[in-house]
């Protein structure tokens, strides 16, 4: 089986699991909460620019979702740790 | 030199600043800019845009033309005057589309001659007529082998997200674009979105992942510690984002097939041919007697009446109207006739305000206006009685924007006032032809009037006194 994007303009096709599993994990991307002003508000334009091109850019944006989930785990194994008891004074 | 003044919406880029001086357009050209302008002009490009119009004059002039304020700057360019600024947020659909094409265009014959440009604002493109063309001088600059595509974001905030917020989901940009003045965001359009809009390669990566990405939380600092191959997009990818946007975009159409009443008005209207022939030679008339340079038509529909203006000698129209289907009908007829007519969404009612930084960034009505004459066809009734305005307060708006004038009033026993009044209470026992008269001759004189048959409307040419 084909997948084709449904317009005529999206020419490219892709094996069928694999456009869906890419369809399913980039729609899993949560747009999330409007960018704050501290943050570069460029930065997704570039993350794009950086994945078309080539395969070293996408190996960053890879490592970089890859070290949030880590540090996802490694935050959550943090807070069940006790916390040191503090001097009393 | 009387009055100077830096144009209030430049400010952003440092490369130089627009000022108005009396009647002229003076645009300085910083150090740091030179190099890119003296690349601009020696490439050839700037000589071949602007041949063609696809970008604005740029000619050097006398720095002392501009005073103590020349001081620090290389070059003093001066662009003609453009007969009107318009923007994006009164652009219909079609008018949006063009002006998309046009920036890419632009973008990529500059890439031929290894410039690129700094930005993607849509406030860059403006119309002459239905032609676009493009009036920063100043967003050249030379490519740098690798270099991000800077204006991407801008790009898709100010041109393509607001397309398919129509191509894909029948909304029309304008008020949004209006409210947001930025264009919209990718997480905003993304979160719009059913899924099955975004089994789209195209949409895929330039709205959801665009908007994941964005929002994700990475900052500069995530880039910066990434190798310098990964920093990097090779011209080819560059030039292939551009080619491939320019195609989509050309292909897309709104996804709201609704049929438009005032697109079809010409053909199903409720006075007959012989009727707007008269209506026409009036207006002929009026034009050929006061020769204004500008003509507003407030409520233009598809354009029949801006183009009899023309004919009749206007220098140019811009017509007003909250009909998007006639004004991309109106658009097309401005562009297959090469004609001085921009039809622009905008509502008497409400018009575009001023904006922006210090309210003063892009102008309103009352900042483009007065025009020299108004054109103001069977638009009384729409606002006096669809909108509850009363007659004394559209005689005094009508009369304000423009000097002279030729305005039509409808009676209450017409079919189309009847039809307006068929659903609601009959709440305008003033509403009447002298009323209507007494409201203009407190503002205007009244040169002419002439009743038509056999509708019984009434034309009524006036002259203020500014």
């Amino acid at each position: 089986m084909r997948l084709r994007s449904p317009d005529s303009t999206g020419r490219r096709g892709f094996g069928g699991i694999w456009f869906l599993s890419a369809v399913v994990f980039l729609l899993a991307l949560d747009p999330g909460q409007p960018a704050h002003a501290y943050l570069d508000p460029g930065t997704g334009s570039i993350l794009i620019q950086m994945l078309l091109g080539g395969v070293a850019g996408g190996i960053v944006i890879a490592k970089l979702y890859w070290h949030r989930l880590t540090s996802f785990f490694k935050r959550d194994q943090k807070d069940s740790e006790p916390a040191p008891s503090q001097p009393q004074e | 030199m009387s009055v100077l003044e830096a144009d209030p919406g430049s400010y952003r880029d440092i490369a130089g600043t627009v000022y108005r001086v009396d009647d002229r357009i003076l645009r300085t050209v910083g150090d740091g800019a030179a190099a890119d302008f003296d690349l601009l002009r020696d490439s050839g490009l700037l000589d071949d845009l602007t041949a063609d119009g696809s970008l604005v004059r740029a000619d050097p002039v006398d720095p002392a033309d501009l005073g103590t304020l020349a001081e620090g700057a290389r070059y003093v360019l001066q662009h003609p005057r453009l007969p009107f600024v318009s923007y994006p947020y009164e652009w219909s659909f079609e008018q949006l589309k063009c002006a998309a094409l046009h920036h890419l265009d632009v973008h990529l014959s500059a890439f031929e001659r290894g410039l690129t440009l700094s930005d993607a604002s849509a406030y860059n493109v403006q119309f002459m007529g239905a032609q676009p063309t493009f009036i920063d001088t100043l967003s050249f600059r030379r490519y740098r082998d690798g270099e991000f595509w800077t204006g991407y974001r801008q790009f898709c905030e100010q041109f393509l997200n607001p397309l398919l917020l129509r191509a894909l989901l029948g909304v029309p940009h304008n008020d949004w674009y209006r409210g947001g003045f930025e264009g919209i965001r990718a997480a905003d359009l993304r979160r719009m979105l059913p899924l099955r809009r975004c089994l789209s390669w195209r949409v895929l990566l330039h709205v959801v992942l665009h908007a994941a990405f964005g929002s994700a939380g990475f900052g500069g600092q995530d880039i910066e510690g990434s190798s310098r191959k990964a920093r990097r997009l090779p011209a080819a990818s560059y030039k292939n984002m551009l080619t491939g946007l320019r195609s989509w975009i050309a292909k897309l159409e709104p996804a709201d097939r609704r049929p438009s009443f005032w697109r079809d008005y010409e053909a199903f209207r409720t006075y007959s041919s012989a009727e707007a022939e008269a209506k026409k030679a009036f207006v002929s008339r009026f034009i050929h007697a006061r020769q204004p340079a500008m003509v507003w038509d407030i409520g233009c529909n598809a354009g029949e009446f801006s183009l009899a203006a023309l004919d009749a000698g206007a220098g140019y129209v811009v017509g007003w109207d909250t009909d998007l289907g006639a004004l991309d009908m109106a658009f097309r007829r401005s562009k297959e006739r090469g004609a001085r007519f921009t039809p622009l969404y905008g509502d008497a009612a409400n018009p575009s305000p001023a904006q922006g930084w210090g309210q003063a960034e892009r102008g309103g009505w009352s900042e483009r206006g007065p025009a020299d004459a108004i054109l103001g066809l069977a638009v009384v009734h729409h606002l006096a009685i669809g909108r509850n305005v009363p007659l004394s307060k559209v005689g005094a708006m009508l009369t304000g924007l423009g000097r002279s004038g030729v305005v039509e009033f409808v009676e209450k026993d017409d079919p189309q006032v009847k039809r307006m009044l068929s659903l609601r209470e009959d709440i305008f026992p003033d509403y009447s032809l002298a009323a209507f008269l007494a409201a203009i001759e407190s503002h205007a004189r009244i040169v002419e009037r002439q009743t038509l048959q056999p509708t019984g409307r009434t034309l009524i040419w006036y002259d203020t006194d500014s």
